[in-house]
């Protein structure tokens, strides 16, 4: 049986909730997001010890999680069907705002690289510095300024995520 | 960074935060460390592989160089190579979807749900939801198709009864990951069905094609009056082609399907049927047969489908009934699920699963035989066409299980409570 090393269990209880809402922001799926937060711990498991002493855990386990997810999204069984819309409508009360926001921002990453994806969810939503987005997408922090400026272009450009920024102005 | 970008960036984070939601703590370290233990297991079953390809490989070089200008004969193996067996390369589905009952105690109804479970341990890993919003939803069937991805058909209906009208019935397509769990169901395109109740369904195993047997949802269908008709979908499309079975008129054998599937290449629908007149004289008739519709997307009528089997003579002229019939992905075998005596299983109480040749020889194939059965209830096949699933019933009880090189291995949950399987 693998012995468990020091401090893993306390990080996977503290940290499991904020990695699968990441997980869930890269892949939009919460069954895909739960597989990919378990598959980066399990690669981390090994390392842990070496992790905890050279580097920030949390940095290195996304770093694994985009890198895994980037992995399966190229592979041809996964590749994303054309389907007609989700037939979930807006249910009564600040559910309905939620399932929309949720549909809209989903529905945009969607539409980005999985780069660009990548890049906007460490960035934005992991306030991660660009330098850390670039150590945990192994490129230049030039590349990583590039593509974030073309995936808020490309966001800019989604009518439903604009309404929906503009409501929260208003 | 400017202000605009900044404040860009801060709404977007909002809304980010909102779309992630409050996910449930379902990754645990117990889970991980499974996860550990499996990895290593695989690495070292394929470093031991890797270790008997490189001596293979070096006893051949070796061979070569010692006996120069003599032809090798045969491959060169070391004396390791037949004991190697890579994990999770047997072949068996890893997972399997159930749908069961949910006894409560007296004062409300009984629940339905279907759910994904782990072939080798049992345990229930996903509960299968559909995704609409109403109280009587029911979840089932189910097809499955290759890298365990499935088709669900999700039937709204007025109440939980099964004389209930149905509202609307609706394809989705779900993929259990390498772990068990369920992605999200997304509609199939071409498969919203209306107010029909949809009574089985097949798929081609790279899920291209789709095939259901539906009835009129509108009123609780009279299944032994009522003309089903087979709908085939083309996922890709959403293309539909219909075929009507006929009515119910004197002087007509009609020829109503029982149960579907489909070959690899979606070329061929075969189904099960048991002709019927219903009013005197009818010009053919007989036993149970094994029906093909070439073509299926093109539409027409069901009883212009051609004939396969007859299986009168194909199980020997006995009192069989067919129950399930499933085609082999090439379309070389027909596999039955079979209730009574047959040549090879002479117990009138019995439960068989027979292959027999498309081709119609009369030759039979036991790939399980169960002597004393008293019901039967179910029987489905992978998508590779070599794996089965069979629900029975012996005097102790009933029986749920996978067949495996002719034993019925049970499968969890408590078999009172299983409606059918599918993997």
């Amino acid at each position: 049986m693998s012995e468990e090393p020091e401090g893993f269990a306390q990080f996977v209880e503290a940290r499991e909730r904020a990695l699968q809402r990441t997980a869930w922001l890269l892949t939009g799926d919460h069954g895909l997001a739960e597989d990919l937060v378990q598959t980066a711990l399990v690669r981390t498991w090994p390392r842990w010890d070496r992790i905890r002493r050279h580097d920030d855990p949390e940095v290195y386990v996304r770093r694994v999680m985009v890198n895994t997810w980037a992995t399966w999204s190229r592979r041809k069984w996964r590749g994303e069907r054309a389907t007609q819309a989700m037939p979930e409508g807006p249910a009564p009360g600040d559910v309905a705002a939620e399932v929309a926001v949720r549909m809209a921002i989903r529905s945009a990453l969607e539409s980005l690289t999985s780069r660009q994806r990548a890049v906007l969810v460490l960035r934005v939503f992991d306030d991660l510095s660009e330098v850390q987005v670039a150590h945990v997408l192994d490129c230049a922090v030039g590349t990583v300024k590039s593509t974030m400026s073309q995936a808020l272009a490309k966001l800019r450009s989604d009518a439903r995520v604009t309404e929906l920024m503009e409501a929260d102005t208003r | 960074m400017s202000q605009d970008l900044a404040d860009l960036e801060a709404k977007l984070r909002t809304l980010m935060d909102i779309a992630a939601g409050e996910p449930p703590s379902r990754v645990t370290v117990n889970a991980v460390r499974r996860g550990v233990v499996r990895r290593r297991r695989a690495a070292s079953a394929l470093g031991v592989a890797a270790l008997v390809l490189a001596g293979g490989v070096a006893a051949a070089v070796a061979t070569q160089r010692a006996e120069p200008g003599q032809r090798s004969v045969g491959p060169a193996t070391s004396g390791h190579s037949r004991s190697v067996t890579l994990p999770g390369h047997s072949g068996v589905p890893r997972y399997y979807i159930v749908r069961s009952v949910i006894p409560n105690n007296g004062s409300t109804p009984n629940r339905e749900e279907t759910t994904v479970r782990a072939t080798f341990t049992g345990s229930a890993l996903a509960r299968i939801r559909c995704p609409m919003s109403a109280p009587y939803v029911v979840s089932w069937p189910v097809a499955p198709a290759a890298n365990q991805n499935f088709f669900l058909v999700c039937q709204r209906a007025t109440g939980p009864a099964s004389y209930d009208k149905v509202l609307e019935s609706r394809i989705f397509e779900f993929h259990v990951t390498r772990s068990g769990r369920v992605t999200r169901a997304l509609p199939v395109r071409g498969g919203e069905l209306g107010r029909l109740l949809v009574h089985s369904i097949a798929a081609t195993p790279d899920g291209s094609e789709v095939a259901v047997i539906a009835y009129p949802g509108t009123h609780p269908p009279d299944l032994h009056r009522t003309p089903p008709d087979v709908i085939v979908i083309d996922t890709r499309t959403g293309a539909r082609a219909i075929w009507q079975g006929a009515p119910p008129m004197s002087s007509r054998t009609v020829y109503w399907p029982q149960d579907i599937s489909l070959t690899a290449d979606g070329q061929r629908l075969v189904f099960l049927t048991a002709p019927q007149c219903f009013q005197e004289p009818c010009t053919t008739s007989g036993g149970q047969q094994m029906r093909v519709i070439m073509n299926p997307a093109s539409g027409g009528q069901l009883n212009s489908a051609g004939l396969l089997i007859p299986l009168d003579p194909a199980l020997g002229r006995s009192s069989a009934a067919a129950m399930a019939a499933v085609i082999s992905p090439d379309g070389s075998t027909v596999t039955l699920a079979v209730t009574g005596a047959l040549p090879g299983n002479p117990s009138p109480a019995s439960v068989s699963v027979v292959q027999i040749p498309a081709s119609g020889q009369r030759r039979l194939h036991f790939v399980y035989r169960l002597p004393q059965a008293d019901s039967y209830s179910y029987f489905t096949a992978d998508p590779s066409g070599s794996h089965f699933l069979l629900g029975t019933g012996t005097p102790s009880g009933p029986l749920d299980g996978r067949i495996d090189n002719g034993r019925l291995i049970p499968l969890r949950p408590d078999p009172v409570r299983v409606q059918a399987m599918v993997w």
